[in-house]
């Protein structure tokens, strides 16, 4: 190159990187971030009020877009390695509740493990192939078509996972827990005061663990099923329309005011574990 | 009472070292697997029988509880959760090396005669004379089905309760309880065979001829 | 009806874990391939342990985890002390905090001796659990007025589900008064105490970190 062509180019070079400093300025609260990564990446959210959903695609990279309205926040994505990390930054001790939302829009490639704290707003992820491990205090959790472990913790966050199969693990102190159309062999559900709700494939050999301290429980199942039951209330009731089969011993010492249920449906094949305090249990046939 | 913390690695007790890795700290992240990372690569040798693969196995099933261990609250032991993690990296290596796709069920041998009742026409059932020698029984381990391999292993070996091993292979305690048993009929029933080719080679070793030697008569 | 070998062969595995009916009982007596069944099961059982050697992984597994965790970024340079800001409530909470996690823990995972009496030391860590909720009560409401600047929804919800949690700790004391013996609200109880110290250790970090 000449002389003055590769002035020219500097002087280009400059006009571009000034523009879209300008450019960047006026978006400064939206930033969009791609990353390339390899197979099986780990992705972690840090927020802590807003809405943030995550979705895949067939492609080997992470995309990122966040937007904010407070400059006193900060969006930030930065990658090592196979690591993506995705966290929102509060910059100055005083921000109002409005300042601190962030919202997420993060699509990933189809095998992804995701690591998502959030405390309010909203967590949303679907068609995902990997571990979840979410916390949220007062998100809902909405989960929808994820194959694999799924670690779900809320204080008053409702967990509803749909057309989920792996391992389910969710509690909440106060939040509902809803297993739908899924496809699990083992669901562990804890509240205290929430209601748990299980309307899915109850598999062979499958163990379905569901307790809470007064809320209610639900399990519902089709003549094909094939179950084991074991439900106790301390102080609810227990409610069941499923002709069982009593089975050879049981051995259970249990006061008299409690309310308890034992017994094999078919070939007693999945297990059903349901304990409460004080709510009601209820075992209903599907119409 | 709240523990001393030590500044050394090797004072932490575990349940500081878990909070002191979630914040990243790296002596903490070494003493957990101090603390644990024998019986996991115990585990994984025996399941898989060979040093490398044990080792590879082993470093897998720690990468992906420190990538985790932010997750854990404790709701169940940690150790638990460990080797929770351990069998299912142990158990999905092993389901990519057989040809068709297993769940874990498959991974135990379908036509299930290991009742310990092999009714052979003409052939003595030998008990085992109620002893087991060690090498022995090492082998038979060995080519016992992973399924049952991996519950024999966590009950018996290391000594899990039925509970525990639900807990760490997401079955029921049940489950639990009738492949241990079924691990232990199939396990006397590798020892029975072994012992009848050893009695039988050694019957085959008295009848040949001109063998002075301590054996040979 | 006396037991037949093929009943006891059904029945075998709840005898290896220590079901014996007297039918069983009687089969074996007058059975003695049975017995000899049972005697080898017990002694692959017994001579397992024997294979729990445990062996040390080569030297060079734990730089390669090391480093790995490096690369990812999970190793970090330690965070500045967290205890920065007004120092009587975090630290006042953090110690009863750290009591309460460490009982609860202990209560909870530490498995008994198998003979001994089982209700002795629930009931002792009772006690302790009772005596430092106490404690953390004080701190907690301190720590709820810092919460303030916080999002409502969060701090509505901290604090509502806090005070469940403290209703069910009442309600499965006073039942466990009138029957000590009730594991299964003792459970309830112990349970409740495990989730209000990581509520509590959720809340003592909204305030520090000012999320």
């Amino acid at each position: 190159m000449t002389v003055g062509r590769q002035t020219r180019a500097r002087v280009v070079g400059w006009v571009v990187a000034l523009m879209l400093a300008g450019a960047l300025q006026a978006r400064a609260h939206r930033i969009v971030r791609q990353f390339r990564v390899g197979s099986h990446p780990v992705v972690t959210v840090r927020n802590a009020s807003g809405r943030v959903q995550v979705k895949s695609w067939r492609k080997a990279e992470v995309r990122v877009v966040a937007d904010h309205r407070s400059p006193k926040v900060e969006v930030d994505a930065t990658q090592q390695g196979n690591r993506i990390e995705v966290a929102t930054h509060v910059l100055t001790e005083d921000v109002s509740p409005a300042d601190v939302e962030a919202n997420y829009e993060i699509t990933v490639p189809e095998e992804t493990e995701l690591s998502v704290r959030n405390d309010s707003g909203s967590v949303h992820i679907e068609h995902i192939v990997g571990d979840l491990t979410l916390e949220t205090v007062a998100a809902p959790i909405e989960l929808k078509r994820i194959i694999g472990y799924v670690n779900a913790r809320t204080v008053g966050g409702s967990v509803t996972c749909e057309e989920c199969s792996g391992r389910l693990e969710a509690s909440s102190i106060s939040g509902d827990i809803r297993i739908l159309r899924s496809e699990s062999p083992n669901v562990q559900a804890r509240t205290s005061t929430g209601n748990i709700l299980l309307d899915s494939d109850l598999l062979p050999n499958g163990l379905y663990t569901l307790r809470n301290y007064s809320g209610q429980i639900e399990v519902r199942f089709s003549p094909s099923d094939s179950f084991d039951v074991s439900a106790i209330s301390m102080r609810g009731q227990v409610e069941n329309e499923a002709e069982l089969k009593q089975p050879a011993h049981i051995s259970h010492h249990l006061p008299s005011f409690a309310r308890s249920l034992f017994g094999v449906y078919n070939e007693g094949r999945a297990r059903l574990v349901l304990t409460s305090f004080s709510g009601t249990i209820r075992i209903r046939r599907r119409m | 009472m709240a523990r001393v913390k030590g500044t050394q690695t090797g004072e932490l007790t575990e349940a500081e070292a878990i909070r002191r890795a979630q914040r990243g700290d790296a002596a903490a992240f070494e003493r957990l697997y101090q603390l644990h990372s024998r019986r996991v690569y115990a585990l994984c040798l025996r399941m898989v029988g060979n040093p490398t693969e044990a080792e590879d196995l082993t470093q897998e099933a720690f990468l992906q509880l420190f990538r985790k261990i932010q997750t854990f609250r404790g709701e169940s032991a940690f150790s638990t959760w460990l080797h929770r993690l351990a069998v299912n990296v142990v158990l999905m290596r092993l389901r990519r090396k057989q040809p068709a796709e297993n769940s874990l069920d498959e991974l135990v041998e379908q036509d299930d005669d290991a009742s310990g009742y092999r009714r052979e026409v003409g052939v003595e059932d030998l008990g085992l004379a109620g002893s087991v020698d060690r090498v022995h029984l090492e082998r038979a381990v060995a080519q016992l089905p992973p399924g049952y391999r991996m519950v024999f292993l966590l009950h018996d070996v290391q000594g899990y309760e039925h509970n525990e091993i639900a807990d760490i292979m997401g079955c029921s305690i049940g489950n639990s309880k009738s492949q241990l048993h079924k691990a232990r009929t199939r396990l006397r029933q590798l020892l029975q065979e072994a012992e009848r080719d050893r009695a039988r080679q050694q019957r085959q070793q008295a009848r040949r001829p001109a063998a002075l030697g301590p054996d040979g008569g | 009806m006396a037991m037949n070998c093929a009943e006891f062969e059904a029945h075998c595995a709840d005898w290896m874990e220590g079901e014996r009916t007297a039918e069983a009982r009687a089969h074996l007596l007058a059975c003695a391939r049975c017995r000899a069944l049972v005697a080898d099961l017990e002694a692959i059982r017994m001579a397992a342990p024997a294979l729990a050697e445990d062996v040390d992984p080569p030297a060079s597994l734990w730089p390669k985890i090391e480093a790995a965790l490096r690369s990812e970024g999970i190793i970090r340079p330690q965070p500045r002390l967290w205890w920065l800001g007004p120092v009587p409530v975090r630290l006042a909470l953090g110690t009863a905090l750290a009591t309460l996690v460490t009982i609860v823990a202990v209560g909870v995972y530490r498995r008994p001796a198998p003979a001994a009496p089982r209700l002795s030391w629930l009931q002792h860590d009772q006690a302790e659990l009772a005596r430092v909720d106490r404690q953390v009560r004080h701190a907690a409401s301190e720590t709820a007025v810092a919460l303030n600047a916080a999002d409502p929804a969060v701090r509505d919800t901290l604090v509502r589900n806090l005070a469940a949690l403290d209703r069910q700790i009442e309600v499965c004391s006073r039942t466990l008064e009138d029957d000590p013996d009730d594991e299964i609200t003792r459970s309830y109880l112990f349970e409740a105490y495990h989730q209000k110290s990581d509520l509590l250790t959720l809340m003592a970090e909204r305030v520090t970190t000012g999320e």
